[in-house]
């Protein structure tokens, strides 16, 4: 028993992780078991992304790694040393509304908003996936270049269907990124 | 979750000697494995962090005119890459259909093709009897409720589908996937990667202990850009397969020179209509009854499960269906 | 200018897009330990023997509790109320019996969740189990009559029977819909904490903070007095957050005997079977009509599963009492079928909602057998008075709804025959049905503070779920008040504030901001007695005379006028405090409802099988629209429920274990973006006095 109890106390020593989290160097020590989100909401105090399924079938929980949009319920904190991480605490600028954190509250995006920090972190992403000229599901043909005035509504809908909503603001979702668009 | 220990791979043959150790495992997207260790079907003690090892994210063309896709490559790259869209369309439209956004950023293709199944009965966090988690304790969904298992391929231990959509793609295009392991570096048809359930449905791939998958490699073909890939799915997004189909084709004039058709949600593994596609050679594409029954040839020894008999004619239809796309675009 | 009828922004709106908001699990309570519970594998049985040493013993590990240490609950209160509005009367942790699959039978409290979750799968549990009682075919024959709940168990007016029996055209069919669940995007979550006076504070995920402050004080045996529960934000209820699961009581007792707080966050899975869902349901409907179309009788049974310990009704049946005229009789009856299962709970939208499927598909069936549009049927059957009660109704747009909705969508465009629209390869489907639901009374109490500087405090223990709660009220005491919408603050979520009913039914608008009005208006009301205390004009006007705008009160036509901060600090009073009090009394002269006609449009693709929705137009009465914005996400909302419902909602049994099948995202399917369309909503409505 003492020897199962000393396993686990080495399976659980916490190890240091050096992130760049908002633009600010901090440092975490947190066991390699502890997922990205519960690291940004427990030791960082950050609470924007959510805790929804834990299982990666939401995106309640969209955060960018070096801009890029991931899931942090599906990643361990431990493996992203050294990595720029942004959550939705950090998308404003000197104090300015992303174009898309606009687009929601005039469009009404959200009603419950528990989801609305992963919709606005995987919307703000998605966004520059369509300028770097990435197709998706809902494009008739992937052979052909794709650029981000091809971004109809039924194109963002399907880029952004990994973001549910169960209050269900869809329509006006996509009405607050065509607008983020319009105007990027 | 369990507790375990987290290190990091510098180098292949470092990382091959540690998986040696039954109780570690590679890490790479996380996508799957954090999922599985969730629900307590692998609790490994040991991770080791292999996306750092060096040079097998590229995606590259292969001097013969097929490519090279990195198994550290993520999805969404792979999907994105203008040589992967111009030469098999199915491969970027596979990939497109899979997941969601973010899992597509997060997710590496060699963890694509070793996801394990979806299967409600071996996913259960409370560990239902589940002869592919526990062997010996019996298949659930035999005689359970089992809409979305298998209908051909599948044993009285173990009727689960394989979840992979590029998979479906791969198996189509007769990829290859390129394998490391202790006895230097070998490669593995795509075909032959996946088991079936058989006796052993703990087993899903061919790999051995210590096995690094480096690379898929896609020979180049006449039958690549006229490709196409069909899911289905109860929902129009963000969702696993139902059934599915990949299709390469080769016409000329109108007439099929060659086809390859692969399905996905129907078996353990990714499902070669190898009689239809003899079957198809010669055939107009214009000629829908003999298309037909080129592809029902292939039908013949579907076995469906009480839940699922709608597969077979579904199967059919998809089949079809992308055939005539993948045509379309010769 | 007055904001009742515009469309604001919710106040909280830059909260929730920069991430600012607090829900209750993202609530820090300093010292708190993580709770996890442990459920039950089995549906049927007792569990023989539970071995928490391993657990008890793991890095971390505060406590584990399982029905030999749990203290003991006092039994849930007879008969149910929503006073005190238990989820379920089995109690967590009493007794070694299992009743349904992931009845809870551990809590392990530990420092980290990680540590929590870890020992629990360390937990070896032994169990008799026995094969477990299903809902099905057999079982649906040992439908049993339920006591009364919330409305009569069955209902008749004439002789329905008859009526149909001799009616010249009759329809006869049988509806099912399948068990679902509430899935909001956030998770039931406590956190319990108690202080040196035995107050208990809870931070609850809840639509009902004073039901839960109620019942969690006779369950646990301490007076009210000393129950504080506080929610401030709910992230989605749509009902399963209206009633005290065992999760809270867990928490709440696990956090006085180790006298820390206690937080519990339920996982996905545990979303499933520890918080209620929508019950499936069996549904016969007969209807008998004459050659033109108007219905002489209408009979709608239904029968759906419970738990083996509560006897609740999901009332499908409810639908016809009131929706349509029937000249010759409305029959209902509703019958429940124990099974070992958690108890169901309703689910938006419920009851009455639920029997729509089956009654709208049913008057379909009789416009196709009859040759009539399903449109012209309903307006043939259009009523003023409602069979039920036998009233008049207060406003009935029903009408309205129809034309309207059926021109907005381009309704006359349509050809009947089955398969006669196409889109390419696709069959285009179009269809319609009208809706009717209840509008619940329930009594509600708020406070409103004009402040020194001018400002207005809003204080009311109601909820904001989603629903714009926060900006209505604005919106309502701001005009009452005659003060611009951004000198308007409001509080609410905490049963410290005046005490409000459940944010249940699409209640909080009319009664929680009845009672904000009435509160508004005592504030205003003392603010013109004390201008006319004074020395100047006032003192000597009509009080008929003095009106409320931009922040003061105004004598109209003599242009006089003092602002709401000069008048409080002439007086020497830093505040104004107006007290409302709705009290409706339960049934008035009229019946009231809400009413609304829908009209979808669908793509199939015949070869594969798909359906997807690709029009949809919503035409709605429920009365004066406070804020169209926030009204019309509502109707969006609804209408993407309706299609999860449709097409999509699932929830399947294993018949083996008892155990539902998926408990997760990606088995259970909600609607996702690309699923939903363009969705066109209009309100028809008009002030119902």
């Amino acid at each position: 028993m003492a020897e199962n109890n000393a396993t686990q106390a080495g399976s659980n020593r916490r190890v240091q992780v050096n992130m760049i989290v908002n633009g600010s160097a901090r440092t975490l020590t947190v066991e390699p078991r502890m997922t990205l989100l519960d690291a940004l909401r427990d030791e960082l105090g950050l609470t924007g992304p959510k805790k929804s399924c834990d299982r990666g079938e939401c995106g309640a929980c969209t955060v960018h790694i070096e801009d890029r949009r991931v899931l942090s319920c599906m990643t361990l904190a431990a493996m992203h040393n050294g990595q720029r991480i942004t959550t939705i605490e950090g998308l404003e600028r000197d104090g300015q509304l992303h174009p898309v954190q606009e687009g929601f509250i005039e469009y009404d995006g959200f009603q419950c908003g528990f989801c609305t920090s992963g919709q606005i972190m995987s919307a703000v992403a998605m966004i520059e996936e369509a300028k770097a000229g990435w197709p998706s599901a809902a494009t008739t043909d992937v052979s052909q270049s794709f650029s981000v005035s091809d971004l109809s509504d039924v194109e963002i809908r399907e880029r952004l269907s990994g973001n549910l909503c169960r209050c269900a603001c869809y329509p006006n979702i996509v009405d607050a990124v065509a607008h983020a668009i319009r105007r990027s | 979750m369990h507790p375990f220990t987290l290190s990091k791979a510098i180098d292949p043959a470092s990382a091959i000697s540690a998986a040696q150790d039954p109780h570690l495992a590679f890490i790479a997207g996380g996508t799957d494995l954090i999922g599985l260790m969730k629900d307590r079907a692998e609790l490994p003690e040991r991770l080791l962090d292999i996306n750092g090892l060096p040079d097998m994210d590229h995606i590259e063309p292969t001097s013969d005119g097929g490519l090279r896709i990195g198994a550290l490559a993520r999805m969404s790259d792979a999907a994105a890459n203008v040589e992967v869209r111009r030469r098999f369309p199915v491969i970027s439209e596979s990939l497109l259909f899979a997941a969601s956004g973010q899992l597509r950023n997060m997710a590496s293709m060699g963890g694509n093709i070793m996801q394990r199944t979806r299967c409600p009965y071996f996913r259960d966090e409370d560990g239902l009897p589940c002869n592919k988690r526990q062997p010996g304790s019996g298949c659930s969904a035999r005689y359970g409720l089992n809409r979305t298992q298998a209908i051909f391929g599948w044993s009285d231990d173990c009727v689960a589908t394989h979840a992979s959509d590029v998979a479906v793609a791969f198996a189509a295009l007769d990829a290859n996937v390129i394998v490391h392991g202790t006895t230097g570096e070998r490669s593995i048809p795509f075909t032959e990667f996946h088991c079936l359930p058989g006796k052993t449905p703990e087993r899903d791939n061919v790999l051995r202990r210590g096995d690094l998958i480096v690379a898929i490699e896609v020979p180049a073909r006449t039958e690549g850009r006229a490709s196409y890939y069909l899911k289905v799915r109860d929902r129009q997004s963000y969702e696993f397969t139902l059934v599915s189909a990949a299709v390469a084709v080769a016409v000329n004039t109108g007439r099929i020179m060659s086809a390859r058709l692969a399905m996905g949600g129907v078996a353990h593994k990714p499902w070669r209509l190898t009689a239809t596609e003899g079957e198809l050679r010669g055939l107009s594409l214009s000629d829908v009854d003999a298309l037909k029954a080129a592809i029902a040839t292939s039908f013949t020894d579907a076995r469906p499960l009480a839940h699922n008999g709608f597969k077979v004619e579904l199967g059919q239809r998809v089949a079809l269906r992308a055939l005539q796309i993948a045509g379309g675009r010769a | 200018m007055k904001v009742i009828g515009r469309p604001l922004s919710r106040i909280e709106g830059p909260l929730k897009v920069t991430g600012g908001l607090h829900y209750t699990a993202d609530i820090k309570v300093a010292g708190a330990a993580q709770g996890v519970i442990v459920s039950s594998t089995i549906a049927n049985g007792r569990t023989r023997s539970i071995d928490t040493n391993g657990a008890e013993r793991a890095p971390g590990v505060l406590a584990v509790f399982t029905h030999r240490n749990m203290p003991r609950m006092n039994p849930t209160p007879k008969p149910w109320s929503h006073l005190h509005p238990h989820g379920q009367s089995y109690l967590p942790l009493q007794d070694d019996q299992i009743l349904y699959a992931g009845q809870p039978i551990a809590l392990v409290v530990a420092a980290t969740l990680n540590e929590a979750t870890y020992a629990g799968t360390l937990i070896k549990v032994e169990y008799d189990s026995d094969p477990p009682v299903v809902f099905g075919p057999e079982t649906l024959k040992e439908a049993v009559q339920p006591p009364r709940f919330l409305w009569p168990v069955s209902s008749s007016v004439g002789n329905a029977d008859k009526a149909i029996a001799s009616s010249p055209v009759r329809i006869e069919q049988t509806y099912s819909t399948a068990d679902r669940h509430h899935n909001p995007m956030e998770p039931h979550a406590t956190i319990a904490t108690w202080d040196a006076d035995g107050m208990l504070t809870l931070y609850e995920t809840t639509q009902h903070i004073f039901g839960t402050k109620e019942l969690v004080s006779i369950v646990l045996g301490i007076p009210p007095e000393k129950v504080n529960v506080v929610c401030e934000f709910l992230g989605g209820g749509f009902g399963c957050k209206g009633y005290v699961w065992p999760h809270t009581l867990l928490t709440a007792l696990a956090a006085r005997e180790l006298r820390i707080p206690v937080r519990v966050q339920l996982t996905r899975a545990q979303m499933y079977s520890m918080v209620g869902h929508q019950p499936a349901s069996v549904q016969t409907i007969a209807l008998g009509a004459a050659t033109n179309g108007k219905l002489n009788g209408i009979r709608h049974d239904s029968v759906s599963p419970t738990s083996v310990f509560d006897n609740y009704i999901e009332y499908a049946a409810l639908c016809p009492r009131s929706l349509w005229g029937a000249s010759g009789g409305i029959a209902t009856n509703h019958q429940i079928v124990h099974v070992n299962r958690n108890t169901p709970t309703p689910l938006r939208a419920p009851h009455e909602a639920l029997g729509h499927f089956a009654l709208e598909s049913a008057l379909d069936e009789l416009a196709y057998a009859i040759g009539i549009d399903p449109v012209a049927l309903r307006l043939m059957n259009d009523i003023e008075i409602d069979p039920d009660s036998g009233r008049p109704f207060s406003t009935r747009a029903m009408r309205k709804c129809l034309i309207e909705g059926a021109a907005r969508f381009g309704w006359e465009k349509r050809t009947p025959e089955p398969r006669s629209m196409r889109d390419g390869r696709y069959l285009v489907g179009q269809g319609m049905a009208g809706a009717i639901f209840t509008h619940w009374r329930l009594p509600a109490q708020a406070q409103v503070t004009l402040r020194a500087d001018g400002s207005a405090l809003v204080e009311a223990g109601t909820h904001d779920l989603g629903t714009g709660t926060y900006t209505v009220m604005q919106q309502i005491a701001a005009d009452t008040l005659g003060l611009p919408a951004e000198k308007v603050n409001v509080r609410l979520g905490n049963t410290r504030l005046p005490k409000s009913h459940p944010s249940i039914g699409s209640s909080t608008m009319a009664n929680a901001g009845a009672s904000v009005m009435l509160a508004a208006k005592a504030a205003r009301d003392k603010a013109i007695e004390l201008a006319r205390t004074g020395e100047d004009v006032f003192v000597y006007s009509n009080v008929d005379d003095i009106v409320v705008r931009d922040g003061k009160v105004v004598l109209e036509g003599r242009n006089f006028e003092i602002t709401y901060e000069e008048l409080l600090a002439r007086n020497n009073i830093s505040s104004l405090i107006g007290d409302g009090n709705y009290d409706p009394i339960a049934e008035g002269p009229k019946a009231t409802f809400s009413f609304s006609a829908v009209f979808a449009e669908v793509h199939v693709d015949p070869d594969l099988g798909l359906v997807r929705l690709s029009r949809f137009v919503g035409a709605y009465d429920c009365g004066r629209v406070i804020n169209p914005k926030t009204a019309r996400s509502q109707g969006i909302g609804g209408i993407i429920w309706g299609v999860g419902h449709a097409l999509l909602e699932q929830s399947e049994t294993d018949p083996a274990t008892g155990r539902y099948l998926h408990q997760n995202y990606s088995g259970y399917l909600v609607p996702t973006s690309a699923d939903i369309p363009k969705l066109d909503v209009i309100f028809v409505g008009e002030f119902d006095e």
